[in-house]
């Protein structure tokens, strides 16, 4: 929660005027939910101490996207004893103000780095490629050829400082003995015909810069953003700024910041974590307990025929104990099983010769459709392998699930043309070019996928009933740096329990 | 034997004068966008879609800037057919840092007017799930029929 007081009044306007007008959903759709405790205040009179009656005070408070890694719009606030207005600014939109020179007031440089300071304080980051060729261009170097980036560095006056000392560093890179163009260019995008490119030079600036782009014009272009009034009894203009440039084109580059946090580097993620553990233990302990003799009651699986129906039964609790209930049918290719009730903690079917053994993209969005009471779900595969998709996290799968609303397909696969589909099966190739077959590059693939949601998948093999996790993680060195193939391409290995 | 060889290398020979010419006619077409793939597919490509579906794959091949990988999908009911492939334009880790930052991610979806067996491409020395973009992939991609053309949507997901 927010310590500042002028934030927490300014959430008690927000507050008010949201029991008014109701407006507090669109702005979470369109912008995402306001970071409330990342908020940066900056007191006009350059005291360090204020409470509210001082003269002047500005808050800007950052809004994400759930699933983005960057502030795309913040809400300023300027309080004065006699009045409070706001207006949103997005990230977009510091291309409204002239680029200019360090000294200038409220420059497209000041909102950028606005911007950068509200990502800094929410995500971390310290340093940022510039990828607008006319920002912070006073530094010298060739801007089609060097990879530019800023770094923010401490101010030495603390969190209220209006002045941040700023390094522009512009940074060469070499592709074998070729200069070439620099991250997110030749390195990435097959510029480089070696797939790497190093860096070989770095020559660095350092400015002071004043943030100030709340106390400056609105800048023009975009709906929304005009100065709104929080005392008076009109409706106030909570409506963030819309990007009016080409529309017709899904991400215009005039819509997008002219920066980019540096490459997400992926933590050192414990292959087996407590939750890991907690989920291959229940599953086994489940399944010898209460499984086992109703899966032995499934009919054989048939190797000389493709269409075979699936079989399932539900366990339900039933006053603290989990009783299987009758084996029943379902389609060659799936179906709904009946029967499900709040009181459905465990689901097991088959998977019979034709498909693959381990649960379907399908199957897993299907757990977002169980109570909050269910556990896991079972998959028995033709081959003898039996599965579970333990839910660690339920509301992580309810989200994850409602924020890829598109991305199973037809046939119980992802589809490909989503963000989810495409992650997958660029996850699946990068695995199969490493050198795992196919199947069990489709099956690691899945369980990444399922861990990001909250759910873990376990499996026991062949002639066991024990269950364990079963994932992929980025290889990292001794430094915990990603570990990259000549391509450049990040390398994983198994991330099972043992 | 000699003749053999005479023919597979006038056959390279040819193929890549083909390839190199489809290249500079797509490169003079991606300099009217400044170089700027994700425009050129969008305005260029993904405008004038109802053109190429029906048709077959290399209809769509020509007017493509160089194609890097490609990524079969999958039926988790059926594992010997797929429907849809896709098509890179940048290098896997350009692609995944593209769609962590909600940017174009250069790649181009292709959903097959009927699906595809995946039993052919081993025999052909393909990967089933695809690999990278080569003269064998082409040949055995060419002809099939292009169903849609897709792009990633954001705001539609």
């Amino acid at each position: 929660m927010p310590e500042d007081s002028l934030v927490l009044a300014v959430m008690g306007l927000r507050k008010t005027t949201n029991e008014k007008y109701n407006f507090a959903d669109n702005l979470i759709n369109k912008i995402g939910y306001p970071y409330w405790h990342k908020s940066i205040v900056i007191n006009k009179v350059g005291t360090a101490t204020r409470t509210l009656t001082d003269s002047t005070n500005t808050v800007f408070i950052p809004f994400v996207m759930d699933i983005e890694n960057t502030v795309n719009t913040t809400l300023v606030i300027n309080t004065s004893p006699s009045d409070t207005n706001f207006h949103f600014i997005a990230d977009w939109q510091y291309r409204n103000y002239i680029y200019g020179q360090p000294a200038a007031d409220t420059t497209a440089e000041n909102v950028a780095l606005l911007f950068m300071l509200l990502d800094r304080n929410v995500f971390g980051y310290e340093k940022f490629i510039i990828t607008d060729s006319n920002l912070f261009s006073t530094t010298p170097g060739q801007p089609d050829l060097n990879d530019r980036e800023i770094r923010i560095n401490t101010p030495n006056t603390g969190r209220i400082s209006t002045s941040y000392v700023v390094t522009v560093c512009n940074n060469t890179y070499h592709c074998g003995s070729q200069v070439c163009r620099g991250r997110g260019w030749c390195d990435y995008d097959s510029g480089c015909p070696t797939g790497v490119c190093w860096p070989i030079s770095s020559v660095c600036l350092e400015y002071i810069y004043e943030t100030d782009p709340g106390g400056g014009n609105n800048g023009s272009g975009g709906s929304g953003g005009s100065w709104s009034g929080g005392n008076g009894g009109s409706n106030p203009n909570w409506t963030p700024p819309n990007c009016p440039y080409n529309q017709s084109l899904d991400d215009p580059p005039e819509c997008q910041p002219g920066w980019n946090p540096p490459t997400i580097i992926i933590s050192i993620e414990d292959p087996c974590d407590a939750s890991d553990i907690y989920s291959g233990a229940t599953a086994t302990l489940q399944y010898s307990s209460v499984l086992r003799t109703t899966v032995q009651q499934f009919t054989p699986f048939d190797p000389n025929t493709t269409t075979q129906d699936e079989q399932y039964f539900i366990v339900n609790d039933i006053n603290g104990s989990y009783v299987p209930g009758p084996i029943q049918n379902l389609s060659t290719s799936g179906g709904s099983m009946q029967g499900i009730t709040s009181s459905t903690v465990m689901v097991v079917h088959t998977h019979p010769y034709g498909g693959y053994p381990f649960p379907s993209p399908a199957d897993f969005f299907g757990l977002a459709n169980f109570s909050s009471n269910f556990m896991m779900h079972y998959v028995i595969g033709y081959d003898g392998t039996k599965y579970a998709m333990v839910i660690n996290n339920y509301s992580q799968l309810q989200a994850f699930v409602n924020a890829n609303p598109n991305a199973i397909g037809s046939g119980g696969g992802f589809n490909l043309n989503t963000t989810l589909g495409l992650q997958w099966v660029t996850m699946r190739n990068r695995l199969e070019a490493q050198g795992y077959s196919v199947e069990e590059a489709r099956e690691r693939s899945y369980a990444y996928i399922m861990k990001q949601a909250g759910v873990t998948l376990v499996k026991a093999p062949v002639g066991s009933d024990t269950f364990k996790k079963i994932g992929i993680k980025q290889q990292v060195d001794q430094g915990g740096n990603p570990v990259v193939n000549s391509n450049g391409e990040p390398l994983y290995e198994n991330a099972d329990c043992n | 034997m000699k003749n053999k060889f005479f023919f597979t290398s006038m056959f390279i020979i040819v193929f890549s004068q083909f390839i190199v010419a489809q290249e500079n006619k797509v490169a003079k077409a991606l300099k009217e966008f400044n170089n700027d793939t994700a425009k050129y597919i969008e305005q260029r490509i993904i405008s004038k879609r109802n053109c190429y579906e029906g048709q077959p794959l290399d209809s769509l091949l020509k007017d493509l800037p160089k194609i890097i990988n490609y990524a079969n999908g999958d039926s988790p009911r059926n594992v010997s057919i797929y429907d849809a492939t896709v098509l890179y334009f940048a290098s896997h880790r350009a692609v995944m840092d593209k769609l962590e930052q909600k940017k174009f991610p250069m790649v181009l979806t292709i959903t097959w007017a009927t699906p595809l067996n995946n039993n052919d491409l081993p025999a052909l020395g393909l990967k089933i799930g695809g690999g990278e973009w080569t003269e064998t992939a082409y040949k055995y991609y060419k002809n099939k029929i292009i169903g849609k053309i897709e792009i990633i949507q954001y705001k539609a997901q």
